[in-house]
């Protein structure tokens, strides 16, 4: 399905080719991604997510454990290859309360933090929701890699309040 | 040899002339190609861009080109944040479009390959569907809805993960 039909086309031009959408559907976090797969069957087809963005808060002394847990989220979730960290810095209360996390938020890649995201995740353990068993995280990339086509999380779905730990 | 930058000439598809310095038109990959093809002096057709989103997309590359020599200028550090904030303003102002307008302008972004300015205006339809509902999006960008209700639900249940 690569075709958005217009409900008035001469009301905007002719709209926008799906691979643009895509492109803009990219600068959406996962929830209003998610939502915006429900408009029609072209922004269906662009999948849940094949770009995912963690925000980690707290302040960097208080990250570990909170990258530890994001990879492990984004791992299991995530279902192509398309991963960004950010990191919001503030207090273990913006933790708690998550305000402001799009104000504060800061690409983990400067600090090189998505490599370690990943060598931390091939550490974790993951579950399959639907066998309830663990699973080998080189399942969790296996899944990933086959999930294009599916449109179930093939492991541990990560929740929006989970995103945004 | 110091001196005047050299000038290039693009026409539109309706027959619009632009003469931009090269160093603005080159932010569009696909005319920094062209140019390198054919040389500069022979003017560059662009069959898919209309003068009037020509012009908007060299306006974001002259500012663009502007902020970039700015940034190299300055001497303090405070003046990189300030540089960001007038940038910033600018770009604020520039998209102040109509969608018909902005919907041009990715598209001439996408096809003369100006990263920058298809970014930012992929941002800006990205910012207009946040903490819209579905039924508010198709609203906004004229979009039919061409589910069955049996689909919707399926992609409904699809996603109820991240709801829950």
């Amino acid at each position: 399905m690569d075709t958005i039909i217009l409900q008035d086309p001469c009301a905007s031009s002719e709209g926008l080719p799906i691979h643009l959408w895509r492109h803009i559907l990219k600068h959406l976090e996962t929830s209003a991604r998610l939502t915006a797969r429900l408009v029609c069957k072209a922004f269906a087809s662009l999948g849940p997510h094949d770009k995912i963005v963690v925000t980690i808060t707290g302040s960097q002394s208080h990250n570990l454990s909170r990258m530890h847990f994001a990879a492990m989220l984004l791992t299991a979730s995530v279902q192509g290859p398309m991963v960004e960290v950010k990191q919001l810095c503030g207090s273990e209360d913006d933790f708690i309360e998550r305000n402001d996390r799009a104000s504060n938020s800061r690409d983990l890649a400067d600090f090189g933090a998505r490599s370690e995201v990943a060598s931390w995740s091939s550490s974790l353990t993951f579950w399959s929701p639907s066998t309830g068993q663990q699973a080998h995280p080189s399942e969790a990339a296996a899944a990933g890699a086959g999930a294009a086509t599916e449109s179930q999380p093939a492991l541990l779905p990560m929740t929006d309040q989970q995103q945004q730990i | 040899m110091a001196g005047k930058a050299v000038e290039v000439k693009l026409y539109s598809c309706d027959g619009e002339d632009f003469r931009v310095p090269s160093t603005v038109a080159s932010r569009s990959e696909t005319v920094k190609n062209m140019l390198e093809d054919t040389g500069e002096e022979d003017a560059v057709p662009l069959p898919n861009v209309h003068g009037r989103t020509l012009s908007l997309v060299l306006d974001f590359c002259k500012r663009l080109v502007q902020y970039e020599k700015d940034l190299q200028d300055i001497t303090e550090d405070f003046q990189h944040g300030q540089l960001d904030d007038e940038f910033n303003a600018w770009k604020q102002d520039f998209l102040d479009i109509d969608q018909a307008v902005l919907y041009e302008l990715i598209m001439a972004a996408n096809f003369l390959n100006v990263a920058e300015l298809l970014d930012l205006c992929c941002k800006e339809v990205a910012r207009l569907i946040k903490g819209k509902s579905p039924e508010e999006i198709r609203a906004y960008f004229h979009i039919k809805n061409d589910f069955t209700p049996q689909e919707e639900e399926e992609v409904r249940r699809e996603n109820q993960w991240a709801f829950e």
